[in-house]
């Protein structure tokens, strides 16, 4: 890896521009960035996400990735950087008011430094917080805020400011090499005369002059989080994921036997690397890996698939597997494709949530629970399909989303109770009425109205399906809702903004469903 | 389920025991009403539209709101009592009990005994909050969250406190809310709240030496929609300047004779005034730094422009051998809240009114009887002393982040005194007295890290729990999760 890696940097740097020269052993060196200590290639994609929404960039007539923008910009800042277009304006409100065009994305430093009515929306946020820090920007003051931020990185990327890579004598922080310093002197020396050696030396003798300090992670955790970075093993595992989906549809008859078994080991395999992922992730935060949007969407798609696995493992139904692969899958997509709604960067947590104790019973077993909920989801779509295909599913397929359900009560009564535990010992009040755990309190309630009913034989499979349907609408408003529409209450650690398209888009999909399995049910008890 | 009309067969069947006895005796018949799952079906349903709506409504309005609307309504409540009858009642229905009911009758029962702990908690114990600072005195008593009446009646010289919130009180001239004053016949009557109550300026005729001219100006900008009363007086407990928004100067001399100095390196505007040779007129000076921009004399009821934006200023009143005083006044944002309150007595005869701000004690009178009225957060006395000894916040590598909070406090047993140093970080909380019982039983106060201030790094305000309820609340907890493992996944061998 290392070696093509070396060969592609020696490749670019014989292709003339300066800023090509790449050498693999810069992603490893340590930089202060967000609170935490990163390789440096991690912290050129978070950077270019920040500024541009993306990974890659087409710059100077071709498709430039984050290490060669943000390198290229460090190592020749008096380039017309501020002429290209870079930085992300994506409202289209905002856009409008500021007379930028409306089909375009990025924008170029120049553009928007010019641009007047940008400055006085920037500083009428600005007033609005200085006279209550604690106010909550909204519409165009916040998307404006938004532009400024990125506005703000690029220029500290300019002028080498974000570049911290020096563990300073006394205190904890980093300080960035000034141009007259090493090792920058050495790189842009080196960069400027393209002398991959020189680059190479310097980054090397650098790494080795820090490690003397002690001041690094381990290399092995930097490593780690380089190979975390590059391999992408959520995108592999739904892929896998996919294709056993594919797999178990297509095998009928005689292949049936078969095609079970090739499904297993497909989405086992996903299995396996989602769950190496996850624990890269564990490493390295030195966390669980649920506590934001984008982190407990990964984690969904994980326990969906554990529990069908465990299912498949005692009923060997296929329906279990079948039910979890769409969802899964749909996850897992959502949050490989929008990073700028799912942040997949790692963070510091707020102080509140530093207990790693409470933090994993809780958030962990509501999490799962959602999971749970979302397999019983997959296998009610798999009743409801099978009846507007026009078959009769089978009792078991009822029994069976029944023993999802109650995983899921279980899980989600669990999580719940320990979260009021959790504020009951760290904070004071067990219950506080707050819309998160109201939400989860409802989609419980939810949740056991379905049970009940079913066991007082006021509905039977038919009905369970659909409840499992509409049910999962409430966790979706326990899960995004509370945290996205609502913007109240005390869990604001994890608010965010935008998605509300797709979160439509699912909950439409899933009413249609719904209605065309009771359409297609009453026409035929009607014949 | 056995149909009641057949034939009842000997020996009875467990269910038709159950039948038979629902059909001979009334208790009988009731119990399974309250414990029937179509009205366990009934109140999930509706308990959980109703905390849906609470939360769209706290989105809307606030949580105060949401709170007395719903969570705390007394209709909300008795309707969660209706919900432990229901769980209480239905595992009556399934006596006599068997093995595979375990789980069945842990689960809720746990469920009414969290129900039970969350009430004993919210009627015995409180929440409230204390400000400490390293350098401050040891506090004795801390803030509540809620709001109360101080009463303290002349009659007896008792204090008393009586709940009352005025955002939930909805009173008007003809329709007043009357509570009675403990220990008389007396009531007191409040006729109109407000969020907002600022202090008004005003004239009145003074009683006592040490007094001199008292002005009341009104500021007022067009384009502001705003206006703004200043009152000024040359009395030695009077205000002689206002900061104007801390933009500008406005002060009152009572001489003439010696123009002041202002400020040539503060660039600040002014406004001098200072009483005019006619009664009734007022001499003004309006400058920035050091110079001069204008001078005149000003009528009462005259308007003049202040060149300070369109800002313009009115001379309501000027008065010798008057003075300001202030009193609280509805006003539109700002301020603090409180009510308008009088004595009534039996016969409906009134005393006079008087707004009552927060935070203030304001005396009622009628005829020869008086009370003292507060009205503020109701503080509560605790059984010893807690101080700051230390406060360090500190943060994420390289930013201003925090990563945690650390209170060094000492407690101080009044009694005995003795002490008993303690740490409070955010999810680790200090109890005191502590120790396992204390801990158990929740007999125990609680200090948990709530808010700093980024101003001051050497305060902190702690959240403070006494909750008895607390025992109560874990063992239910306990119960429901188990309860629901046992009833799910442990079947007994038939």
């Amino acid at each position: 890896m290392t070696r093509i890696l070396a060969v592609a940097a020696c490749a670019a740097a014989l292709s003339g521009a300066a800023a090509d020269v790449l050498p693999a052993a810069l992603e490893t060196i340590v930089i202060q960035e967000g609170g935490r200590k990163k390789p440096y290639l991690v912290f050129a994609e978070e950077t270019l996400r920040s500024l541009s929404g993306k990974t890659s960039l087409s710059l100077d007539g071709g498709k430039r990735d984050a290490m060669k923008v943000i390198t290229g910009i460090w190592m020749d800042p008096s380039r017309d950087w501020k002429l290209k277009e870079l930085i992300l304006v994506s409202n289209r409100p905002l856009k409008n008011r500021l007379g930028l065009d409306p089909a375009r994305k990025l924008f170029s430093w120049d553009e928007l430094s010019s641009n007047e009515v940008l400055a006085r929306e920037i500083v009428s946020a600005a007033e609005t917080r200085s006279r209550d820090p604690r106010a909550k920007l909204a519409g165009l003051q916040k998307e404006a805020t938004d532009v400024g931020l990125r506005m703000g990185l690029f220029e500290s990327l300019l002028s080498g400011d974000a570049f911290r890579i020096l563990p300073p004598t006394a205190g904890s922080e980093w300080q960035a090499p000034t141009a007259n310093e090493m090792p920058l002197k050495a790189l842009r020396a080196a960069s400027s005369t393209n002398d991959q050696r020189l680059f190479d030396h310097t980054v090397q003798e650098f790494t080795g002059s820090v490690a003397m300090m002690g001041a690094l992670p381990s290399p092995g955790k930097i490593r780690l989080e380089v190979v975390y970075q590059k391999a992408r093993p959520f995108r592999w595992a739904w892929i896998l994921y996919a294709a056993a989906g594919i797999v178990l549809l297509i095998s009928r008859g005689s292949w049936e036997r078969m095609g079970y078994r090739a499904a297993w080991s497909l989405a086992g395999g996903g299995f396996l690397l989602q769950a190496a992922g996850l624990l890269a992730r564990v490493l390295i935060a030195g966390r669980p890996p649920v506590t934001n949007m984008y982190e407990s969407v990964i984690w969904v798609a994980f326990g969906t698939i554990l529990f069908a696995l465990i299912f498949e493992a005692i009923h060997r139904a296929g329906t279990f597997l079948l039910g979890a692969i769409p969802v899964a899958v749909a996850s897992l997509i959502l949050a490989d494709s929008q990073p700028m709604i799912l942040d997949r960067s790692i963070h510091p947590l707020t102080p509140v949530l530093r207990d790693n104790f409470w933090l994993t019973t809780h958030v962990l077993s509501i999490t799962l629970s959602y999971a749970a909920f979302a397999l019983a989801l997959g296998v009610a779509h798999v009743a409801l399909g099978r009846i507007i295909a026009g078959r009769n599913p089978s009792e078991t397929l009822y029994i069976y989303l029944y023993k999802t359900l109650q995983v899921g009560v279980l899980l989600l009564a669990t999580g719940t109770i320990l979260g009021g535990v959790w504020a009951n010992y760290s904070w004071g009040r067990f219950w506080d009425w707050d819309p998160k755990e109201t939400w989860a309190l409802i989609a419980l309630l939810g949740y056991l109205f379905l049970l009940h009913g079913r066991i007082s034989g006021m509905w039977g499979g038919f009905g369970l399906a659909i409840g499992s349907v509409l049910a999962f609408l409430s966790v979706l408003m326990a899960w995004y809702g509370v945290n996205f529409v609502l913007g109240a209450g005390l869990h604001s650690y994890g608010f965010g903004t935008g998605g509300f398209p797709l979160v439509a888009t699912f909950v439409a999909f899933e009413l249609l469903i719904v209605a065309m399995a009771v359409l297609r049910r009453s026409g035929r008890s009607k014949r | 389920m056995a149909e009641s009309g057949a034939p009842i067969p000997l020996p009875l069947s467990r269910a038709g025991r159950i039948a038979e006895r629902q059909r001979r005796h009334p208790v009988w018949r009731l119990i399974h009403l309250l414990g029937s799952l179509k009205l366990a079906l009934l109140l999930l349903a509706t308990i959980g539209t109703t905390c849906a709506i609470a939360t769209f409504t706290e989105s809307r309005f606030d949580a105060a709101v949401a709170r007395a609307w719903i969570y705390k309504a007394p209709w909300f409540i008795a309707w969660l009592g209706l919900l432990c009858v229901n769980l209480f009642t239905v595992t009556l229905t399934r006596w006599p009990w068997q093995k595979k009911h375990t789980g069945f009758i842990i689960t809720h029962y746990g469920i009414i005994l969290l129900l039970i702990g969350a009430v004993v908690g919210s009627k015995l114990g409180f929440e409230g909050n204390v400000t400490l600072r390293t350098d401050g005195q040891p506090q004795r008593k801390v803030i509540t969250d809620r709001s109360c009446l101080q009463v303290e009646s002349t009659a007896d010289n008792y204090l008393y406190l009586l709940p009352l919130d005025t955002r939930f009180l909805h009173p008007s001239t003809n329709n007043p809310v009357t509570l009675p004053v403990p220990a008389t016949s007396l009531r007191i009557g409040i006729d109109a709240v407000s969020e907002h109550l600022v202090p008004e300026p005003r004239i009145a005729s003074p009683r006592g030496a040490g007094i001199g001219t008292a002005v009341l100006l009104e500021f007022t900008s067009g384009m502001m929609s705003q206006s703004l009363h200043v009152g000024l007086g040359t009395g030695d407990a009077e205000p002689r300047s206002h900061e104007f928004f801390g933009r500008a100067k406005i002060t009152l001399f009572g001489d003439a004779s010696s123009p002041p100095h202002h400020d040539t390196t503060v660039r600040k505007p002014w406004l001098d005034l200072t009483p005019g040779k006619e009664s009734g007129t007022l001499f003004y000076r309006i400058g920035r730094g050091s110079s001069v921009t204008s001078s005149g004399i000003l009528k009462s009821g005259e308007e003049l422009p202040l060149g300070w934006a369109d800002w313009h200023l009115r001379l309501m009143e000027v008065a010798a051998g008057k003075m300001i005083v202030t009193s609280p006044t509805p006003g539109r944002v700002g301020g603090v809240p409180g009510f308008h309150a009088f004595l009534m007595n039996p016969d409906g005869a009134r005393g006079d009114s008087a707004w009552i701000p927060s935070g203030e004690v304001v005396p009622l009178t009628l005829g020869t009887d008086m009370i003292r009225l507060g009205y503020g957060l109701e503080l509560k006395p605790i059984p010893f002393s807690i101080a700051l000894t230390d406060f360090q916040i500190p943060r994420d590598e390289g930013t201003e982040t925090p990563s945690d909070f650390r209170a060094s406090v000492l407690f101080k047993n009044l009694k005995t005194g003795r002490e008993q140093a303690g740490l409070i970080r955010m999810n680790h909380p200090a109890s005191y007295p502590g120790g396992l019982l204390a801990n158990a039983t929740g007999l125990n106060y609680k200090f948990s890290q709530a808010e700093w201030n980024p101003q001051d790094l050497q305060e902190t305000t702690l959240q403070v729990l006494y909750d008895p309820g607390w025992l109560l609340k874990w063992t239910g907890s306990l119960a429901i999760c188990l309860g629901i493992a046992t009833m799910f996944y442990i079947r007994p061998r038939s």
